[in-house]
């Protein structure tokens, strides 16, 4: 049975292993985490290609650094890890230029809905500001709970709540000029 | 009507299965980092032969000498090396001559221990001549990726973890 990164005890006692050396730990924990810090990790990169390479870069961080986690909030230490690789990434990133800003097509409102619905719906995630993009990735796409989102970010659960709710407000503005039928 | 909740989750649920898939199917998997290399070798399978022949090819095509400035050899005692940044895509593996002979030896009388064998003297290279091993793991990775072989994802760890420590933070060897 996979490990869920909110199952503290399980995670715990998985990373105990890998601090141990087992191998097979490491490719549990690898599982157990790519949802959540791909979630993480496309927050910042809005790319997804990007985002796998910042995951891998952030699991050799983990391994590499096996040792020095001590008891404590063993999910605040992997997200600090990846906030890490990620700014990491958004230093190097600010180095290339695009040629164009928004050459991203924007997409058709006359488009037909139903069969790009989950791309555009991704796409109008990507583009939300910073702070609401994180939230609802990791809520919609790490499927963390509010509690783990505020011990991730480092923000309370309240804070969590509301930019998910401003999110919300936001997408749904957005996807209903472009999208009539959405409620 | 559609639901935008609804949406949102199928949006999550689409990016987490693509997420999952990419780590399937691709290399990115990371495995055995920290296990020692097998004891033994199981009768060599024809992926293992063929994995051998592409490193075999590879260790001997001429590759050009590279360029003086990657890397500088201090001649005073203690003997050190100073590593310039990684090229952005590193060239085959390009070991020096008489280690090169010994690799091809090792590659013709027992193919099927090569990979091992290899794997063993990069391991044994990383805390003194970090670069030479990167070059291994980095050619291990690039042979097991070709045949399909499972230790490809931690070669290609192994190879990042070196890239890392000679200073550049962005090397993969895609």
């Amino acid at each position: 049975m996979p490990v869920s990164l909110t199952d503290r005890n399980r995670l715990d006692a998985l990373f105990a292993r890998v601090q141990a050396n087992d191998a097979s730990a490491f490719a549990l924990l690898h599982a157990a985490l790519a949802p959540q810090m791909m979630a993480y990790c496309l927050s910042f990169t809005r790319d997804f290609d990007a985002a796998e390479d910042v995951f891998q870069s952030v699991m050799v961080a983990v391994f590499e650094h096996r040792h020095s986690y001590n008891q404590g909030n063993l999910t605040g230490w992997l997200f600090t890890i990846a906030r890490n690789a990620c700014r990491t990434w958004e230093q190097q990133s600010r180095r290339f230029v695009p040629l164009e800003a928004d050459s991203e097509p924007a997409p058709e409102s006359s488009a037909p809905f139903d069969a790009d619905e989950i791309s555009l719906i991704q796409r109008e995630i990507l583009k939300l500001p910073a702070p609401f993009r994180s939230a609802v990735l990791l809520h919609y796409f790490g499927e963390l709970s509010v509690a783990d989102i505020a011990a991730a970010e480092g923000i309370s659960p309240s804070l969590v709540k509301i930019r998910l709710f401003r999110a919300r407000k936001l997408l749904a503005r957005t996807l209903r000029s472009l999208v009539p039928h959405l409620s | 009507m559609i639901d935008l909740e609804s949406n949102l989750r199928n949006a999550g649920a689409d990016w987490r299965k693509r997420s999952l898939d990419a780590i399937r199917t691709s290399e990115q998997r990371i495995v055995a980092m920290a296990s020692p290399a097998p004891a033994t070798f199981v009768i060599p399978s024809l992926a293992a032969i063929v994995a051998v022949g592409v490193l075999a090819t590879v260790l001997l095509t001429p590759v050009p000498t590279p360029p003086v400035s990657s890397q500088k050899v201090a001649v005073q005692a203690p003997p050190a090396i100073t590593m310039a940044p990684l090229p952005s895509r590193p060239g085959p593996i390009n070991p020096p001559s008489e280690h090169r002979s010994t690799l091809v030896a090792t590659v013709e009388r027992e193919p099927a221990d090569a990979i091992v064998s290899l794997e063993r003297t990069a391991d044994a290279l990383a805390p003194t001549d970090p670069l030479r091993a990167w070059q291994h793991y980095d050619a291990l990775y690039r042979t097991c990726k070709r045949t399909g072989d499972a230790r490809a994802a931690s070669f290609r760890t192994k190879a990042m973890s070196l890239a890392r420590r000679l200073g550049d933070s962005t090397w993969t060897p895609d």
